[in-house]
Formats: structure tokens, sequence, C-alpha cells
């Protein structure tokens, strides 16, 4: 196995770890939504931790080996379009994903304050979870990096 | 960097074929999460945990799965088509794929039987330890099975 096989594996695996994190993040969002109690609204939405931890794993290995993997391969250029393109949309993923992530933050901390109280359904913490505006930071976060696995398969204006 | 030096008929099923892997990926994972975390909690919570690793299995798990594996078929078409020799990682595709519709149904029918256990007296029942089990095995599967496709060992 080459050096490039090696860079290649580890670069998949930061793939799928942040992208799957995002489907993690998802089950457990909607799940989350279609919920009431406060207690079963902030255990869901606690059990996100996990998709944070593939987000940052991801994250590192997706960075580190792909802009190796740009270094090592002669035929391709830091500068190239479909680079530039993916590592902007790559960023937007993380600060678009982080702004629906501290909205999610807050509706888990208010759900856990309403647990505490009586774990009472509550119109404020129904609207929170179900909040239009967090779901469409997440739809964004999770369609930049989906559309960054696309620039990478389909490398637009790559010779 | 995927698909490095391929031909462009290739792109749309390899496309899909990543995205329907990465998405059973994180689906196995979220039943992973659900199922372990199911064990550890009391036994009100419990039951809604097994019920929406379930639920995940139907929604999520199969649907990707059917992706990842027609799409696996129809890129094998365009790079090896009939008579051409097959390198060996293609055949842990083939392991992780096939022997991975066994391997869900065991973990769809474990994560039924859990939602059927109804009895307080039994927070932790064998069938969700099971599929917890299970799950973390298929990841493991496909964790060998991306490395077999990226790095293409003995090729």
């Amino acid at each position: 196995m080459t050096t490039y096989d090696w860079l290649l594996f580890f670069h998949v695996s930061g793939a799928f770890l942040f992208l799957g994190a995002a489907v993690v993040a998802w089950v457990l969002g909607i799940a989350a939504a279609l919920r009431d109690r406060p207690s079963e609204i902030a255990l869901l939405m606690g059990l996100t931790r996990f998709a944070g931890i593939g987000f940052g794993l991801g994250t590192t290995l997706l960075l580190v080996f792909g802009i190796w993997l740009v270094i090592d391969l002669d035929v391709y250029d830091i500068t190239d379009g479909w680079i530039v393109g993916a590592l902007i949309l790559f960023v937007l993923s993380i600060v678009i994903g982080g702004i629906g992530g501290g909205r999610d933050k807050r509706t888990r901390m208010l759900a856990l304050r309403l647990a505490d109280e009586g774990d009472t359904p509550s119109a404020e913490l129904t609207g929170a979870v179900r909040d239009a505006r967090a779901l469409i930071y997440n739809i964004a976060s999770t369609l930049a990096g989906f559309a960054v696995l696309a620039l990478m398969i389909f490398k637009p204006g790559a010779s | 960097m995927l698909g490095f030096l391929r031909p462009d008929a290739w792109e749309l099923p390899l496309f899909l074929h990543v995205l329907g892997a990465v998405v059973l990926f994180g689906a196995v994972g979220s039943v992973l999460v659900l199922a372990a975390a199911s064990l550890r909690r009391d036994a009100r919570a419990a039951p809604l945990l097994r019920r929406i690793a379930f639920k995940t299995m139907l929604i999520a798990v199969w649907p990707s799965f059917i992706l990842m594996r027609l799409t696996a078929e129809w890129i094998r078409s365009k790079e090896f088509p009939s008579g051409a020799q097959e390198p060996d990682w293609i055949g842990v595709g083939y392991v992780v794929g096939d022997g991975g519709v066994v391997v869900l149904l065991g973990l769809t029918l474990c994560a039924w039987l859990a939602t059927r256990q109804k009895n307080a007296d039994r927070a932790r029942p064998a069938t969700a330890t099971i599929a917890t089990g299970i799950a973390g095995f298929y990841l493991v599967a496909l964790a060998v099975a991306w490395f077999a496709m990226s790095a293409k060992p003995g090729s």
C-alpha cells in the first residue's frame, strides 16, 4: 500500500465520521421534535453529544489528511476551484451547524429545567424544539456537508 | 479526494454508493447510541429509546443499505464488466454488503423484540444488549469495508 492509499483511507474515514455524525444528530433531533415531555426531549438531545464527538474527530481527519493528499498528489493544487469550493462549503457547514447546534443546546437546557420543574409539556419548549430557524440552519449545514462529498467525487473543472 | 482518476461515467454511481454507505454508517451508529443508552436508563425512558432504535432501523438503516448495495452493483458493472478480473478488495465489499443482510435482519429482529419488553423488572433485556452488540459489530464491519474500498490493499 502506498502513502496515497493510507492518506485516502484516513480522509475517507473523516468523511464517514463527519457525515455519519450528521445522520446521528438528525435521527435524535427528529425524535426529540416528536416528543412533548421535557425529560424525553432532554434525554434525546443529550445523546447528540455522541454526534459531537464524530464531528470533532471527522473534521480533524478530513482537513489534515485532505490537505496532505493535495500536497502529496502533483495533479491537484490547493487553489483548484473544486478544492477551494469544498473548503468553503466545509467551513460553512461547520459554522452554520455550530449556530444550529447552539440553539439546540439552549433548547436542551430549557428541557432539563422544565423536567426538574414537574416535567409537564410546555408550549415554549415545543416551539423551541420545533424551531424553524434551527431547522433551516441544520438543513443548510447538512446540505453543505453532502455538497462537499459531491465535489470530492465529481471534481468539476479538474483535468 | 475520493474517486481519484475515475472515468466520468463512474461518478454518479460512486457518489450514490458512498452516500448510501455514509448514511448507513450514521443510521447504524444512531441505533447503537439509542440501544446502548437504553441499557443505562430508568424503566420509563428505556422503552422510548428502544422504540426509536427500531424505527431508525426501518426508516434509515434499511433504505440506506439498499441504496448502498444497489449502487455498489451498478459501479461494479462499470468498473469490472462481465469477464473482467475482480480484485480481492471487491470480495470484502461483498462480505460486508451481502453478509450485512443477515446481520441487519438479526439487528432488526432484536430491536423489535426489545420494544416488546414491557416488564419493568427487566430493565436490561437480553435483546437490547444483543442489538447493541450487533450494531457495534456492523459499524466495525463497515469501517473494514471502507478501508478495503479506499486503500484497496493487495491491488
